[in-house]
């Protein structure tokens, strides 16, 4: 429902206008400038432009050269597909594209959702800002995902849910929630989770208030299962043909898990705010959380207590109960109280080897957030009827919970990202070299592999890396650049160069200032006698010397 | 929501735009020596070797004068990473390489920072997360945004609640 007065465009064009403000430089992205601050963003931008080659047989011959690499658990079937659909854009450019029309699209989808559940236009609008404007999207478009923010399926999915379980019933509606479930596992396994739980309360209340009041076709609600069931069977079943659980590279012991997952979790002080080093680090973590739509749904059991029964009621109480769930789930199996740690059902689930598979307990409060969102903004409509002009005011304090609190776009920062003068008029494939950190190196370690990927979008040519996983003891580069360096540091050139032609590489590059100089001095001595004319290049923010090392 | 979307698509993306100087500060942070101690850092920017004395003479308006935490800053086209080599030379004894480690740069203008310690009679410098200057510590101004936060949360609380009062009393 609409306020009356509150033009039918006005949600569209106020929700685009807040996400492109919120993402903000993603609009200007492309030209060799990524917008997001980890090595997720080339790893994204790669993904997307490369999709194409190897999307429909999940097998890239021009990557982990020369045997190939296989993606069968990539990032985000759903970013491979829309990389692939929009093959011939740039991919920073599609890659900051997404991060705006993601989050225009997403909050519209939770602002339909919350219209269905009661709630009026604009007060709706809080729904959206919560769900699309708050701590998950902004680590996740900091991070460089920003196919995760491209996510109305899960609004959808719960959208045919709550049709599907109201008198007038039509097996459209039940599509509706299985495309949306699908939606959901194509953009992220956390996102499916979140689909599912909030789907079950959902359809488990509409099923309890259905043996005491209005009845409805059960058909819709069958179909709606039965698709969501499909879908994620599929899932499941393309998952553990990539190896399951096994492929994760976890195997620890309860206990390690759990530790492994508290600074993955969501908590307390997150919840109000970031902090420059969180960003700076990891994963931009800080789950922070929209604080309008929270406390107008704290006021939710009293302020939609009683009054006369409405369609959406069970729903809205489903809706409560999975979100609820949702929450203390992200928060992961402790509450961290500063001087004491309090157990919470995460402990339990962490004795579970198939737990890494969420590795991210935190990226549960996008089904959190969602749930607080709509209710906040039924409760807005409601507590509108009394004070319509003061409770405008909810709309502007939701604009400083996404702007202030949360801290977007000031967050955010630009990576140079353009492939490097080097590389130009290379006809063949090249190993990119790379300094090998002893011990635990993964911040550089995943820079450089996510930075030859990223060059690869520019020349075009097959590299040894594999460009997602994250284990480097999997990335065949890694052990590939150690042989060929051993081989040169220890003046084998020639030997080297043998080891390359063998697997068909045309050329090998070299980052000079990330090697120590006595190194680097060593290195350019034994690969000047295999070319004593490298191409050098200091653009795109990183020095680079490339070696010719074909016959 | 497309047409916003097309109007970026046929905008493009920014060109033609002067590459920015970018900045990157070194802070170092040593412990009270009897005598001023002498710090230098060395890198190779964009394949340029270069060198830097710190100082903490407040002669640049981000240092503060005699803090102990010593500042410079290099300055040059936008980079991506940064092999930073430090050196020490205090108290008389002979200088020593206090830290060596290649560091991602962010953005344009970035911030390093280090904690000098003595461990076994030697010295070396930890690389620290948190910024070490400035007219607020991160200690502090984390607490001082968690609590406005918190401030703002039950602001918002308090609305919400006045504005179910008011429908309370409609309804009464």
């Amino acid at each position: 429902m609409r306020r009356p007065g509150w033009p039918r465009l006005a949600t569209p064009a106020a929700l685009a206008l807040v996400a492109a403000a919120w993402t903000w430089p993603a609009a200007r992205a492309g030209g060799g400038t990524g917008v997001g601050r980890h090595f997720d963003l080339p790893g994204t931008a790669w993904l997307l432009g490369s999709a194409h080659r190897w999307l429909w047989t999940l097998a890239d011959p021009a990557t982990g050269f020369p045997e190939g690499a296989r993606y069968g658990r990539p990032d985000s079937f759903l970013a491979a597909s829309l990389g692939a659909l929009l093959t011939g854009l740039d991919p920073l450019r599609l890659h900051g594209l997404l991060q705006v029309v993601g989050v225009a699209l997403s909050a519209w989808a939770a602002e339909a959702l919350a219209r269905a559940l009661g709630a009026r236009a604009p007060w709706s609008l809080l729904a959206g800002l919560a769900f699309a404007c708050s701590g998950p999207a902004a680590t996740a478009l900091i991070e460089g995902h920003a196919y995760l923010v491209l996510d109305p399926w899960l609004p959808l999915c719960l959208l045919g849910l709550v049709r599907a379980t109201a008198p007038g019933a039509r097996p459209a509606h039940g599509l509706l929630a299985g495309l949306g479930f699908a939606g959901t596992l194509a953009t992220s396994a956390y996102l499916g989770l979140s689909a599912a739980a909030l789907g079950a309360a959902v359809v488990g209340a509409a099923l309890l208030a259905r043996r005491r009041g209005p009845t409805w076709p059960v058909g819709p609600l069958a179909l709606a299962v039965a698709t969501c069931l499909a879908t994620g069977g599929a899932w499941l079943a393309a998952f553990a043909r990539a190896g399951g659980p096994a492929a994760l590279g976890g195997g620890y012991d309860a206990a390690s898990r759990a530790r492994y997952l508290v600074e993955r979790s969501a908590d307390l002080a997150g919840l109000l705010g970031s902090s420059p080093e969180v960003d700076r680090f990891g994963h931009a973590a800080a789950a922070v959380a929209p604080l309008t739509a929270l406390a107008l749904a704290a006021l939710a059991p009293v302020v939609l207590r009683g009054g006369p029964a409405d369609p959406g009621r069970a729903a809205r109480r489903g809706l409560a109960a999975g979100g609820l769930a949702l929450f203390v789930l992200a928060l992961g199996p402790y509450l961290d109280l500063g001087p004491a740690w309090l157990p919470l059902p995460g402990l339990a689930l962490a004795a579970l080897p198939e737990v890494d598979l969420l590795r991210h307990p935190a990226r549960l409060l996008w089904g959190a957030w969602l749930a607080a969102g709509v209710l906040g903004a039924v409760v807005a409509t409601r507590l509108a009827a009394a004070r319509p002009r003061a409770a405008w005011l909810l709309l502007p304090m939701a604009l400083v919970d996404a702007f202030l609190v949360c801290g977007m776009p000031a967050r955010q920062r630009t990576t140079p990202l353009a492939t490097p003068g080097a590389y130009a008029g290379l006809d063949g494939p090249v190993l990119d070299l790379r300094p090998d950190a002893p011990g635990h190196a993964y911040e550089l370690d995943a820079w450089l592999q996510a930075w030859a990927c990223a060059a690869q979008l520019g020349h075009g040519q097959p590299i040894a890396d594999d460009c997602v996983t994250t284990l480097q003891a999997d990335n065949p580069a890694v052990a590939r650049s150690r042989r060929v360096i051993d081989a040169l540091l220890r003046g084998q050139p020639e030997q080297a160069r043998a080891a390359l032609q063998a697997d068909g590489y045309a050329a090998v590059s070299l980052p000079p200032d990330l090697l120590l100089p006595g190194d680097r001095a060593r290195l350019a001595a034994a690969l000047g006698a295999l070319d004593p004319q490298p191409r050098r290049s200091t653009d795109a923010g990183l020095a680079l010397w490339l070696y010719r090392v074909g016959p | 929501m497309l047409l916003p979307a097309f109007a970026l698509l046929l905008a493009g993306p920014a060109r033609g735009e002067t590459p920015p100087t970018c900045e990157v500060r070194l802070e170092v942070a040593t412990p009270g020596f009897t005598t001023p101690p002498r710090l230098r850092a060395s890198t190779t920017w964009l394949g340029e070797a270069r060198t830097l004395s710190l100082t903490d003479h407040g002669a640049d308006p981000r240092d503060r004068p005699g803090d102990q935490v010593w500042f410079g800053a290099w300055t040059g086209a936008a980079v991506r990473a940064l092999p930073v080599r430090l050196e020490l030379e205090a108290d008389g004894r002979p200088r020593a390489v206090i830290y060596e480690g290649t560091e991602r740069i962010e953005g344009c203008e970035d911030r390093l920072a280090w904690e000098v310690v003595e461990e076994g009679g030697r010295l070396h410098a930890l690389r620290v997360a948190r910024p070490l200057v400035g007219e607020v510590g991160p200690l502090r101004r984390d607490a001082v945004q968690t609590l406005a936060a918190a401030a703002w949360a039950l602001l918002v609380l308090n609305f919400a609640g006045w504005l179910w009062w008011g429908r309370r009393r409609e309804a009464a």
